[in-house]
């Protein structure tokens, strides 16, 4: 029996928009490369994510999985089905939940939707009904099950449409940022549910929280600009830009980089300004050995002063920066 | 929940497939819709007062210029004076025709609207079952208008039907919604591809409706008009449903009617099929299912 | 760090702001100033689209043409003697025609006017209005005068491609007392237009009630037929919406060219005391709405 449940090869998927003028004359092509040649297995039971900032292609992906865009080359299996030749297999064997509040139905009630996606799912009435509740009773929605959506809060319907992805109880799971806009106790409860509830299952999980990619995944993709930049552990990642501590250093007023720069063993400073502080961010290789050095250059200045400091281990974050020169939240 | 009764749940899934599930998908559509359409009480009073608010003022202008039920000319044009009997009729069934073209047709656009497409793009049943089961809804959405506006026809306006032919009007209607269902395969096409779909739709739809004998025999339209209309599948259904009701089985010129209408049906469906097929494929190429 | 020097000048600034704008500031019934940028607004995004307005000027034809070819099917063509007697003009085409152009101005005070808001609401443009220190009710004002604009050019394109496709022509003898009862009309339809709008606050459901009343306001107004086919309920009923009276003035002027004096000073007469009546009404149901849904916080997602 094959090990691998998703296997993604070389695929690509390029937009091509056309501006057009009076209608129908094109104008202007422009071509966007939204996914260059991913490659990527996941074997079973794994949670995979997939990490990186707006735009960087990670929806683009989970839709070519989920069979709702038709990637340009390369080819994609899902449960050993081929998500182009055995679509329907395909789509039988994955649960699809986009972190979209809008993609159940609100004016239908949350058992309404569950037995009414069941029934698209090939199950009958009375078993799509044991679904429902059994699904509603492991959400902690049986109370409100026969409430109209949009009656209920955002993260109820949130927690709906992820009851909705596992309706027909698939083993391939694609995630993609199901906790986004959720409140915090949600998103605990939601990641907790994920955790150990799922275990046997296969996730690919996008998201743009670092602290849900470290906490939930076994391997993370990083994917900037259609393309897988790092992959591994989220603990072999970090341990890649181990090579250097950075130390934040919070200031009223600016501080002298050029003097910092010049300290021995610095590697880099930079400064940005927000909310009125500027925040410096110096990176080394013993962050710890160089702090007083920096601090007291900084003290001395009379133009700059100190109001908070800490030597940060690196991040997920952190890792992509050194990697795209971009920051994930951006 | 166990490790095998979770397996299972998934393997007796990837079983049932086949015909039936479609059905059964198409049926929880049609179900689903309606439930939707309830939670808007005002469409409820609307669906009840359709019948006449449609009917109304095309007998007024008939009234206007025959000033009687009957009219001679109109007996020389169509082989019946009985006028009102005939538009009560047409009409009627002209509401299936809009409920088919607007509510299936815009199916698609209101499931993006309402931002559950790509969840049902994501669900095991063919792309085409949720044409399908939106068609259900909607055939069973218009059949009651007609029904609801023919009872009004017979006990407010006088019109009269011979009930003989109330099951084979049914075999009609089938045949009916097998060729609008070509029609309206091309419009959801419309609908993926062009912003502005409706307007289109409006446009082919009031088109259809125009050249079909629904208010008036083909005779009245302009020549040109005459030869398109009958390449339309509503022109002989519309006929056919009509003579049915109105002189029972043995309804002249029907033999005609269900011969061509059989014909026109293959070749729409099929056209409009293929049509679907790719431009659905077309679509997901583009990747524009979310932001058609 | 905000300095003194600062400190003061943004003093100094709220100060003349105050004797300038707020110190003015009162709140006024309507705010004529707010209805003309909202107008220009609007004209502005139409002007973008222009093949609205030529297809909001075909499309009726398509909807309407099937009355005609019906009449011909039931009385043969242009023509019948009962229609004469009823109506008191022979041609039923002519006849109708005229009435399609002044049906453009019902369309567009049900669609357009009334459900503005909606439509704000759908652009995503709806409660930043609302929050600004202007009436609504100016808002809607503006909004009504650049319908009347865009209606008034697609309903000439209606008129002459009628006109040509139907072989109908008119006289244009009596044009000035034509555009006069035409002008009163659109106003009172502003009034109804009113109206509507405070019930689509309320009702939310807006395209089945607006639906309801376009049909409703179609079956019992003489556009196609004379009203005396109505029963006389429905033809009291036809009196209450402000274009009755226009069409049958306009049609009398637009075909035969003469209107007896007496007789159009009272339409004058009456048509005032319906556009008075209406914005009365429409005013009253509009500030009733607004209310309805302030009470219910249901602005948001109506």
């Amino acid at each position: 029996m094959n090990k691998i449940a998703v296997e993604i090869q070389d695929l690509s998927k390029t937009f091509i928009s056309v501006k057009k003028k009076a209608v129908i004359i094109p104008v202007e092509k422009t071509r966007v490369d939204a996914l260059k040649s991913i490659t990527l297995d996941i074997p079973k039971g794994q949670i995979y994510g997939l990490l990186g900032p707006n735009g960087a292609g990670k929806t683009t992906l989970i839709k070519c999985l989920a069979t709702l865009v038709l990637p340009t080359s390369g080819t994609a299996r899902v449960h050993g089905y081929d998500v182009l030749k055995e679509s329907t297999y395909a789509r039988a064997s994955m649960g699809v939940c986009q972190g979209n509040e809008r993609s159940i139905y609100w004016k239908l009630t949350a058992r309404e939707n569950i037995i009414f996606f069941a029934k698209l799912y090939r199950m009958p009435q009375n078993e799509a009904k044991e679904r429902a509740d059994e699904l509603l009773g492991q959400m902690g929605l049986l109370e409100k099950a026969d409430i109209k959506t949009e009656e209920l809060s955002h993260g109820m319907r949130m927690k709906i449409v992820f009851a909705r992805a596992l309706i027909h109880d698939p083993p391939v799971l694609l995630l993609d940022e199901p906790t986004q806009g959720l409140d915090p106790t949600f998103a605990t409860d939601l990641r907790q549910y994920i955790r150990n509830s799922l275990k046997s299952k296969t996730i690919l999980l996008t998201t743009h929280y670092m602290h849900e990619a470290d906490l939930l995944c076994d391997k993370i993709a990083l994917i900037n600009e259609g393309e897988i930049k790092s992959f591994g552990s989220p603990q072999e990642l970090k341990e890649d830009v181990r090579d250097y501590d950075s130390i934040h250093i919070k200031t009223k007023g600016d501080p002298d980089l050029g003097l910092i720069r010049e300290i021995d063993g610095v590697m880099s400073a930079n400064s940005t300004t927000r909310n009125g502080y500027s925040e410096l961010v110096v990176t080394a290789k013993d962050g710890y050995d160089l702090a007083h050095h920096v601090l007291n250059l900084i003290h001395q200045d009379q133009s700059a002063r100190v109001e908070h400091f800490e030597i940060k281990e690196p991040s997920l974050d952190d890792v992509f920066l050194k990697l795209t020169g971009r920051r994930i939240e951006d | 929940m166990t490790q095998t009764e979770s397996s299972s749940l998934h393997e007796k899934m990837m079983k049932r497939g086949g015909l039936r599930a479609e059905l059964r998908a198409a049926n929880a559509l049609s179900i689903k819709q309606w439930r939707v359409e309830f939670s808007y009480p005002l469409s409820v009073l609307y669906f009840i007062v359709m019948p006449f608010l449609w009917f109304l003022p095309m007998l007024l202008a008939g009234t206007a210029v025959a000033g009687s039920p009957t009219s001679s000319v109109f007996g020389t044009y169509t082989g019946t004076t009985d006028w009102v009997t005939y538009i009560a009729i047409g009409s009627a069934f002209s509401g299936l025709a809009m409920s088919l073209f607007w509510g299936t047709g815009m199916a698609f656009r209101r499931e993006q609207n309402v931002g559950t497409l790509e969840t049902l793009m994501t669900t095991p049943i063919r792309r085409d079952t949720i044409v399908w089961g939106t068609m259900l809804h909607n055939v069973q959405h218009g059949g009651l208008g007609v029904i609801l506006q023919l009872i009004f026809s017979v006990l407010f306006f006088g019109a009269t039907l011979n009930l003989w032919g109330v099951f084979p009007a049914l075999g009609i209607v089938v045949l009916a919604v097998i060729g609008m269902q070509g029609i309206v395969f091309a419009l959801t096409c419309i609908v993926l591809l062009a912003k502005q779909g409706w307007m289109i739709i409006e446009v082919v739809s009031e088109v259809f409706l125009i050249i079909a004998p629904i208010s008036y025999p083909i005779v009245v339209l302009p020549p040109i008009l005459q030869y398109v209309s009958l390449a339309s599948p509503l022109t002989w259904s519309v006929d056919a449903f009509r003579s049915f009701l109105m002189y029972g089985f043995l309804a002249p010129g029907i033999i005609q009617a269900v011969a061509a209408l059989l014909i026109i049906d293959i070749l729409f469906i099929v056209v409009g099929s293929l049509l679907f097929k790719y431009t659905e494929r077309y679509v997901r190429a583009q990747g524009a299912l979310s932001q058609f | 760090m905000q300095t003194r020097e600062s400190l003061r000048s943004a003093d100094e600034e709220r100060e003349e702001l105050e004797n300038g704008y707020l110190t003015d500031f009162q709140p006024r019934m309507m705010d004529w100033n707010a209805s003309r940028i909202f107008a220009v607004k609007n004209i502005r995004i139409a002007i973008r689209y222009p093949t609205n307005v030529l297809i909001w000027g075909l499309l009726p034809i398509l909807w309407l043409a099937p009355y005609l070819l019906m009449m011909t099917a039931v009385a043969g063509p242009g023509t019948s003697e009962y229609f004469s007697e009823v109506s008191g003009f022979s041609d039923f085409l002519q006849f109708a025609v005229i009435g399609w152009f002044i049906f453009k101005y019902i369309d567009a005070s049900i669609w357009s006017i009334g459900n503005n808001f909606r439509w704000e609401q759908f652009s995503g443009t709806l409660e930043p209005l609302f929050v600004t220190p202007v009436p609504r009710i100016s808002i809607l004002l503006g909004a009504a005068f650049s319908d009347t604009v865009q209606t008034t050019i697609s309903a000439f394109i209606l008129l002459f491609t009628a006109m040509a496709l139907f072989g109908v022509s008119y006289t244009l003898v009596a044009v000035g007392p034509i555009i006069v009862i035409m002008l009163l009309m659109i106003i009172a339809f502003y009034g109804f237009g009113f109206m509507l709008a405070g019930m689509i606050l309320v009702f939310k459901d807006p395209s089945v009630l607006t639906e309801l009343i376009n049909n409703a306001v179609f079956t019992v107004s003489p556009i196609t037929y004379p009203l005396q086919v109505l029963p006389a309920p429905a033809r009291f009923a036809a009196y209450l919406i402000p274009s009755t009276i226009a069409i049958v003035v306009i049609r009398d002027l637009a075909i035969i060219g003469t209107y007896d004096l007496f007789l159009f000073l009272q339409s004058i007469a009456l048509m005032c005391g319906i556009l008075i009546f209406f914005w009365a009404v429409g005013i009253g149901v509009f500030n009733y709405g607004e209310k309805w849904t302030k009470e219910r916080g249901s602005m948001g997602g109506f």
